[in-house]
C-alpha cells in the first residue's frame, strides 16, 4: 500500500510486519496493528495522527538516521521527510504496524540519498556538520568507539546499512533483507564482508 | 567477531546517545517552498555563524504582516464557543491578581520575571555541566524545584533542586535535594503546593545503566519523592517503549497526579494517577480522563483536568477527572498559535500558557541587501532568505471565566516543555 509514498519508488513494506517490530523494539516501540485507522467520532485527523506518529517515533528514528549519516541536523531532515512522506499518502494507509515499516524504510532510503547528495559535491557542494564520530564533532567521548563508527564510515554503503540495521536496529536478516529490498544470503554475506574488512582493520580476525 | 559485534552495538548506542529526545525539532508539515540548502540541517549549521548583512525588504514586510495577522490574537479574547461572547482586553490591572513572579527556564539558566511587568528580578545559572529540563513551583510563588541533566553524551543523571525567592524576587543558591541522581532524563516535574511531594516524569539514556532503550522494556517513569525523607516513594513505568509524559502536574495535597501519554501508537490520552497507587505499569495503575489531548493540567482540587485539545484550532477545556465528562471550555486557539506547557496557578485561579505565534516562517526576496537576509541559491538565482524568528509569548486564562492576558514578557524561540513555573 506504501510502495510508492513520496516518491520513494524503491520502498517495500514488510510482509510480516508484527515479526518486523518484535526486533526493532527499541527503534520504534510496540505499536498494536490496528486493522485500521479509527473511524467516527474519535478519528484522527491526519495532522494529528502523523503528529503523535511523530512524537512517539521521532528519538528512535533520528537515532537510525544518525547512525547512517552521521550528524543530527541531516538526521532530523530524513525523519521530517519521511513524515512528511507519510503525511502526504496518509489516505493510502490501512494499518498502523505498516507505518512503523514504512517509516523506518523511508529513513533507510532518505540516508541513502543524503550521504548521495553529498558524493555529488563536485556537482553542488552539501555542507553538513562533522559526523558526531568525529574528533571536530566532540560528541562522543570514547575514542575506540569513535575509531570503530569511523572505520564503519569507510565501508561501502550497503555493508554500513546491514551493519546498522543489525547491530543498531538488531533487526534479522531476513528483516535487513526487507528493509533494504535484497535477498536473506546478501545481508548474510554482506555482514561478513564488512565484519571481516572491520576485523583486519582493527586486528582481529573474522 | 563477537568482540567486534559488541563493539559495533556499543559505538553504535552511543553515538545514538547524542540524540536528546527534547533536542529533536518539531514536525513541520507545511514546509512550504524546498529550495536549496534550507533544509533543518542547514539552518543549524547557520545558527551561530555570522549572518550577511543584508536586508531584504520585502521579507521584513512579510514578516511584520504575518505577525500583524497573528499577534494581535494574543492579545484579544476569542469566543469560547459559539454563542459565548468575545472577551474584551484585560487592562494591566487584571495582572494584579496573578502569581507575582513567572520564572522562566531557557536551559541554561532560570529568569525571575515579574509576572506584572516583564522586569526581570533575578537570573540563576545552571550548575556547570548541567542544563535545567523542567520547574515547578509551589504555593507562595516563593519556592521552585528543578531538575536537570547532565550532558547525556558523556554521562546522564537527573538531579533535583530546589530555590527560593526572596521578597523582590531575587533567587537563592541552588540546593540539591536529598534524591540520589537518576539514571535518566527528566522531562517533567510537579510538586504539591507544600512542597513535600515531588513528582517526575523520566525517560531512560540509550545507555543508562538499565541497557538500551526498549528492547520491550520500559523506557522511562514516573516517580513520586518524599522530600522530607528523599526517598522515592512510588515509581510508575511507561507501558509502551519510548513513551514519555511532559506535561506532569498535581493536585495541592499532592494525591492526585495528572499527565498525558500514549495509551497505543496512535492515541495520547489524559490521565490520572492516584499518589497511593502501587507502583507499577503506568497504563494499569491510572485512568484515561481525556482523549487526544496536546497538553493537560490538574486543577488544584484535582477534580479538574485541564486540557487543549485539536489540531487546527485548539481548545482549553476542563474536564471531571472522575468522569471524564467535559465540564467548560475556556478558549479557543487559531491555527497559527501552538500552545505550550500548561502551568497551574498554585492558587487554582489561573492558567499559564506559553504560545507561539507561528506565521509565514522562511521568505524569499531578490532585494539582497539588509540585516538578517541570508543569501541563498534559488534555481541559480541568488535569494535572499529570511526566517521569522519564532517568538514565544506568554499568556494568562482566568479559569473561572476564560477571559485572556497577555502577559509583558515573552521568549525567543519556540514553546518547549518545563520553560516555565508558577
Amino acid at each position: 500500500v506504501l510502495a510508492h509514498v513520496a516518491g520513494l519508488g524503491t520502498v517495500r513494506t514488510d510482509s510480516d510486519v508484527r515479526s518486523t517490530i518484535g526486533r526493532e523494539r527499541h527503534l520504534i516501540d510496540v505499536i498494536p496493528s490496528l486493522p485500521q485507522v479509527p473511524a467516527g467520532p474519535q478519528e484522527l485527523s491526519r495532522a494529528d495522527a502523523v503528529g503523535d506518529l511523530y512524537r512517539q517515533h521521532a528519538t528512535g528514528l533520528v537515532r537510525l538516521a544518525l547512525v547512517l549519516v552521521g550528524d543530527q541536523p541531516s538526521a532530523e531532515d530524513v525523519v521530517q521527510e519521511a513524515f512528511l512522506g507519510l503525511y502526504r499518502n496518509w489516505s493510502g494507509v490501512d494499518n498502523y504496524g505498516r507505518v512503523a515499516s514504512y517509516l523506518r524504510v523511508a529513513v533507510v532510503n532518505g540516508s541513502r540519498g543524503v550521504l548521495r547528495a553529498r558524493r555529488r559535491a563536485w556537482l553542488r557542494p552539501v555542507r553538513h556538520d562533522p559526523p558526531v564520530w568525529s574528533a571536530e564533532a566532540a560528541a562522543m567521548a570514547a575514542e575506540e568507539r569513535r575509531a570503530v563508527l569511523a572505520a564503519v564510515a569507510r565501508l561501502p554503503q550497503r555493508q554500513r546499512e546491514v551493519l546498522a540495521l543489525r547491530y543498531y536496529a538488531e533487526l534479522s536478516d531476513a528483516e535487513i533483507a526487507s528493509v533494504l529490498g535484497v535477498s536473506r544470503g546478501t545481508v548474510a554475506s554482506t555482514a561478513s564482508r564488512a565484519l571481516g574488512v572491520l576485523g583486519s582493520h582493527f586486528k582481529e580476525e573474522p | 567477531v563477537k568482540g567486534l559485534e559488541d563493539q559495533l552495538r556499543e559505538a553504535y548506542r552511543e553515538a545514538a546517545d547524542t540524540v536528546r529526545p527534547h533536542a529533536i525539532g518539531d514536525l513541520d508539515l507545511d514546509p512550504g517552498w524546498r529550495a536549496e540548502d534550507t533544509s533543518r540541517a542547514a539552518r543549524r549549521r547557520r545558527r551561530g555563524r555570522v549572518l550577511m548583512p543584508v536586508a531584504a525588504a520585502a521579507s521584513v514586510a512579510a514578516v511584520v504582516a504575518a505577525t500583524a495577522v497573528v499577534v494581535p490574537w494574543l492579545d484579544r479574547g476569542a469566543p469560547a464557543h459559539e454563542g459565548r461572547a468575545r472577551h474584551a482586553p484585560v487592562v494591566a490591572s487584571g495582572l494584579a491578581a496573578l502569581p507575582q513572579y513567572t520564572v522562566l527556564n531557557n536551559g541554561n539558566n532560570l529568569e525571575v520575571v515579574v509576572t506584572a511587568t516583564g522586569a526581570v528580578a533575578g537570573r540563576l545559572s545552571a550548575p556547570i555541566g548541567q542544563a535545567f529540563a523542567a520547574i515547578t513551583g509551589t504555593a507562595g510563588n516563593r519556592t521552585f524545584l528543578a531538575a536537570a541533566d547532565l550532558n547525556p553524551q558523556t554521562s546522564c543523571q537527573a538531579l533535583f533542586y530546589q530555590f527560593s525567592l526572596s521578597a523582590d524576587g531575587q533567587p537563592s543558591a541552588l540546593t540539591r535535594l536529598p534524591v540520589r541522581p537518576l539514571p535518566a532524563l527528566p522531562t517533567a516535574l510537579a510538586t504539591s503546593a507544600d512542597g513535600s511531594q515531588l513528582a517526575y516524569s523520566v525517560t531512560k539514556c540509550a545507555s543508562g545503566a538499565s541497557g538500551q532503550t526498549g528492547s520491550g522494556q520500559p523506557s522511562g517513569s514516573i516517580g513520586l519523592i518524599n522530600l522530607a525523607t528523599g526517598r522515592i516513594t512510588r515509581q510508575w513505568s511507561y507501558t509502551l517503549g519510548e513513551d514519555y509524559t511532559t506535561d506532569l502536574s498535581m493536585s495541592a495535597d499532592g494525591s492526585l497526579l495528572g499527565y498525558s501519554n500514549f495509551m497505543n501508537a496512535s492515541l495520547r490520552v489524559g490521565r490520572v494517577l492516584a499518589a497511593s497507587t502501587p507502583s507499577g505499569p503506568d497504563q494499569g495503575s491510572s485512568r484515561i480522563v481525556i482523549r487526544n489531548p496536546n497538553m493537560t493540567a490538574l486543577s488544584t482540587s484535582g477534580s479538574l483536568m485541564y486540557a487543549i485539545t485539536g489540531a487546527r484550532d485548539q481548545i482549553l477545556a476542563a474536564y471531571a477527572t472522575a468522569s471524564g465528562q467535559q465540564v467548560k471550555v475556556l478558549h479557543r486557539w487559531p491555527a497559527a498559535a501552538q500552545p505550550g506547557p500548561l502551568v497551574i496557578d498554585p492558587a487554582g485561579g489561573y492558567a499559564l500558557l506559553p504560545v507561539t505565534a507561528t506565521p509565514a516562517r522562511r521568505t524569499l526576496s531578490p532585494f539582497i541587501k539588509g540585516r538578517h537576509c541570508l543569501a541563498v541559491t534559488v534555481h541559480n538565482t541568488l535569494m535572499c532568505q529570511q526566517t521569522t524568528p519564532l517568538h514565544t509569548r506568554f499568556i494568562s486564562v482566568n479559569l473561572a471565566t476564560g477571559t485572556l492576558t497577555t502577559l509583558p514578557f515573552s521568549q525567543t524561540g519556540p514553546v518547549g516543555w518545563g520553560m516555565v513555573a508558577w
